[in-house]
């Protein structure tokens, strides 16, 4: 009985150690990180190293995770923590290093070209006229506690007035003109917006989603609200703890490599922080970033919850 | 925000409804099944039996799609405590039908000038009253511990102590408040189940009855069709619905094997149904022996008995935190859920076996240990043949415990670890019909296997019982 216990002792205590030297790199992302085949083998063979991806759900639940489990983190390096949630990950010391920006995207409302051109409507110039009476029944948007973009519009309005009850005096005018607000971006943009048989034809999306509504002939199907929009910058680094630096470190100068950093428009949707890659034609032409952003020092992290709490008491039901 | 008050209120509130009309309800059908023959005895309480053994998660997702698109918190708790009275009014009528007053009584009343309704109100009720109070409150407990359930349900408008956890936990980080509404919630599911325990001891059992008593009763003849009526355009809409969404049944096969519609998963439904198997296989490793070896002892241990009181998103929650400090590749591993999920399932089968070891008269056991069986041998030719059918019984409610479940699951499996109702849960909470093919069919899948597993142990339960007492 005793030499059996020993055993096993001895081999929990070998399961138990981490080999010095691994050729796995794990890299914990959101549900949104998407790599080609051909560019993880191109990592594999630079640099020796296996990847492993472990989705953790979208920029929040990501974030939190890696704080929860941050005494045994579940990877090596993170990609997706954007400048939202950067301040929780900072708060909690779980990067190694820098964070190294990737890839951004503006949060800016989209309108339905046709839409608005068959029902004789001028579209909104900005998101401070949705809660005019034209507009009435029109928009849809993401709930703030659930969804990234979502969020970032809060922090746009809280940016874009000088007082509080100016930003309530906002949510309650847009509120009270028949505003639809849902879960997640997805729904949102695959379900209620008109170009996918919703109907409402003003969606809170990115800057860049009009270049996957470009219609058979060439012209635009839908358009965005370019001015004051939310810049979400997305960081990828080197978790601390982590089982492999070396892989951790290679990882993470692979995605600003010039191969990744390519490929994040047309898969990501998302414009690259490297300025110097070239962007393809219809993000060019029909994504372009936002004129004018707002909100980039703001401090989010310490507002946060006050502001969800805030917009939930509007919501309230 | 709602208040902690709010929580308790709202969490309190769902689980004492759903306990009272599953008593109203279970209570006629109880005593109509009481009077069935033998196997229309067996097809209906299989029937309503099939709802209590599905996962609370997976009922929700049978009635998601009966649900008006936009609902708000009052409606939502409507769904929601109907969802229970689904789950659980077939556990009450079979507590019911199995606590039937013996015939003679029934008979001397009658004799003595008691009308039916008399004679049910002064002389069945009274006896019977421990058994339903006992089993309400176990319904009290199940309705409040039924987090995927309301998550599904209430579609983010219903708020109860459970998931305020987890946004408070997986959202806001604040574990502090976190821990605070789990002690709120234990407090709650602990006092459920220590009344339980105060008002009947030992729970009933499920299967198999005493004689049966030959009286017609109209109503719980009405509400039992009802009841079933109900349970099969539930389970027949989810087997509709993965005929006829998305790309027809077997395109949502097919589907299966994939990630779903704009690759919304981590892992394949397969993949996930795999990792469920593999964490099935190791809490039952876990449980099964265990809850055999401290049902064996004379007194009936509390201790093993107390998890039942406390909520899977509690443990969960627990068990996240200490994750922090224990060694690394043991933290991380996927092997904490199956490890989480054996901590309820042990008393699920303790008090499944229980009754059915003690009931092996002693005299057998001082016997065989005369005759030099021990340990494994006492168990494999003496012990075990006579119980085998609650083994079995235990195995398979282990297997659909570990299965279904998804509070704990819901903190501890990550990415590519993901169970199959953390994979379902998603589809269902994505726009897109393929991914509601794809789930009903899963469910439909899931749905078959509980029918099977409850069909087969509702047989010949009064045969293991004979060769008890043939035995004695």
């Amino acid at each position: 009985m005793k030499k059996i216990a020993v055993l096993a002792i001895a081999a929990l205590a070998l399961a138990g150690c981490t080999t010095q030297e691994t050729t796995l790199v794990r890299l914990a992302a959101h549900d949104s990180f998407a790599i080609s085949d051909e560019l993880i083998q191109s990592f594999q063979d630079e640099t020796g190293f296996e990847l492993e991806i472990i989705r953790l759900g979208d920029t929040g639940s990501l974030t939190n995770q890696l704080v929860l489990t941050k005494n045994a983190p579940v990877a090596d390096a993170f990609f997706g923590i954007d400048n939202t949630f950067q301040g929780v990950a900072l708060d909690n010391d779980i990067v190694d290093g820098d964070f190294k920006a990737i890839d951004y995207s503006d949060v800016c409302f989209n309108y339905d070209i046709d839409w608005f051109a068959e029902n004789g409507i001028t579209p909104p110039a900005s998101w401070r006229e949705l809660g005019q009476e034209q507009y009435r029944g029109l928009t849809v948007v993401t709930n703030p506690n659930f969804s990234s973009p979502g969020l970032a519009f809060l922090a746009t309005t809280h940016a874009g007035f000088d007082t509080s009850m100016e930003v309530f005096a906002y949510w309650r005018s847009i509120r009270d003109n028949d505003l639809k607000v849902t879960g997640s971006w997805e729904d949102a943009y695959f379900v209620d917006f008109t170009r996918y048989g919703g109907d409402r034809p003003i969606v809170l999306s990115y800057a860049s989603s009009p270049s996957a509504e470009v219609k058979e002939d060439g012209t635009p199907g839908s358009a965005a609200l370019l001015t004051e929009c939310f810049r979400q910058t997305e960081f990828a680094g080197v978790l601390k703890g982590n089982q492999n630096q070396a892989g951790a470190e290679a990882l993470v100068d692979f995605l600003q490599g010039d191969s990744f950093q390519a490929s994040v428009p047309e898969s990501m949707y998302v414009y690259p922080a490297n300025s110097a890659v070239e962007v393809p034609e219809s993000l060019a032409k029909f994504a372009k970033p936002a004129e004018s952003v707002i909100g980039s020092d703001l401090d989010i992290n310490s507002n946060r919850e006050r502001w969800l709490t805030d917009w939930s008491d509007v919501f309230d039901n | 925000m709602t208040t902690n008050f709010e929580l308790f209120t709202t969490t309190a509130l769902i689980a004492s409804f759903s306990a009272v009309v599953s008593a109203f309800i279970g209570y006629p059908v109880g005593n109509w099944m009481a009077g069935l023959g033998q196997r229309t005895k067996r097809l209906v309480s299989s029937l309503v039996l099939i709802p209590f053994l599905l996962p609370p998660f997976l009922i929700g997702l049978t009635l998601l799609p009966l649900q008006a698109t936009e609902i708000n918190s009052i409606t939502g708790i409507f769904w929601i405590i109907s969802a229970h009275v689904l789950m659980n009014a077939g556990f009450m009528a079979s507590v019911v039908a199995a606590s039937q007053v013996p015939k003679d009584q029934i008979e001397a009343a009658s004799l003595d000038g008691a009308s039916s309704l008399r004679a049910r109100l002064e002389i069945e009720l009274p006896q019977q009253l421990s058994g339903i109070l006992s089993a309400a409150l176990l319904v009290a407990l199940y309705s409040a511990t039924s987090y995927g359930l309301v998550l599904t349900l209430g579609q983010g408008q219903v708020e109860t102590l459970e998931t305020r956890i987890a946004t408070a936990a997986l959202r806001d980080l604040d574990l502090g408040f976190a821990l605070l509404l789990a002690g709120l919630q234990t407090a709650v599911t602990l006092g459920f189940f220590i009344l339980a325990r105060a008002i009947r001891a030992e729970p009933s059992e499920l299967f198999g009855g005493i004689e049966s008593t030959h009286r017609k009763s109209r109503l719980g003849q009405i509400m039992s069709l009802g009841l079933l009526v109900a349970i099969v355009i539930v389970i027949g809409g989810v087997f509709l619905r993965s005929w006829s969404m998305g790309p027809g049944l077997v395109g949502n096969f097919m589907n299966l094997a994939g990630r779903g519609t704009r690759d919304v998963l981590n892992v394949s439904v397969l993949e996930a149904t795999g990792n469920s198997l593999r964490n099935l296989v190791v809490a039952g490793l876990i449980a099964l022996p265990i809850a055999w070896l401290a049902s064996g002892k004379r007194r009936t241990s509390y201790l093993v008995l107390l998890p039942i009181g406390i909520s899977p998103v509690v443990f969960g929650l627990l068990f996240l935190v200490l994750s922090g400090y224990l060694p690394t590749s043991f933290g991380t591993s996927w092997v904490l859920v199956p490890i989480v999920q054996s901590l309820f399932l042990i008393p699920l089968s303790y008090q499944v076996m229980r009754p059915a070891r003690q009931a092996v008269s002693v005299e057998i056991r001082d016997a065989a240990m005369i005759d030099g069986a021990v340990g494994w041998r006492m168990f494999s030719s003496v012990e075990g043949p006579l119980v085998r059918k609650p083994i079995t019984v235990a195995a398979a409610f282990v297997a659909l415990g570990s299965l279904g479940e998804f509070g704990a699951a819901s903190f501890l499996a990550y990415g590519s670890d993901a169970t199959l109702p953390l994979v379902l849960f998603r589809l269902i909470s994505r726009p897109g019909a393929e991914n509601l093919g794809m789930a009903m069919t899963a469910a439909s899948l899931f749905i078959v296997l509980v029918a099977l597993v409850v069909f087969v142990i509702s047989g010949d339960s009064r045969s293991s019982r004979r060769d008890r007492q043939a035995a004695a």
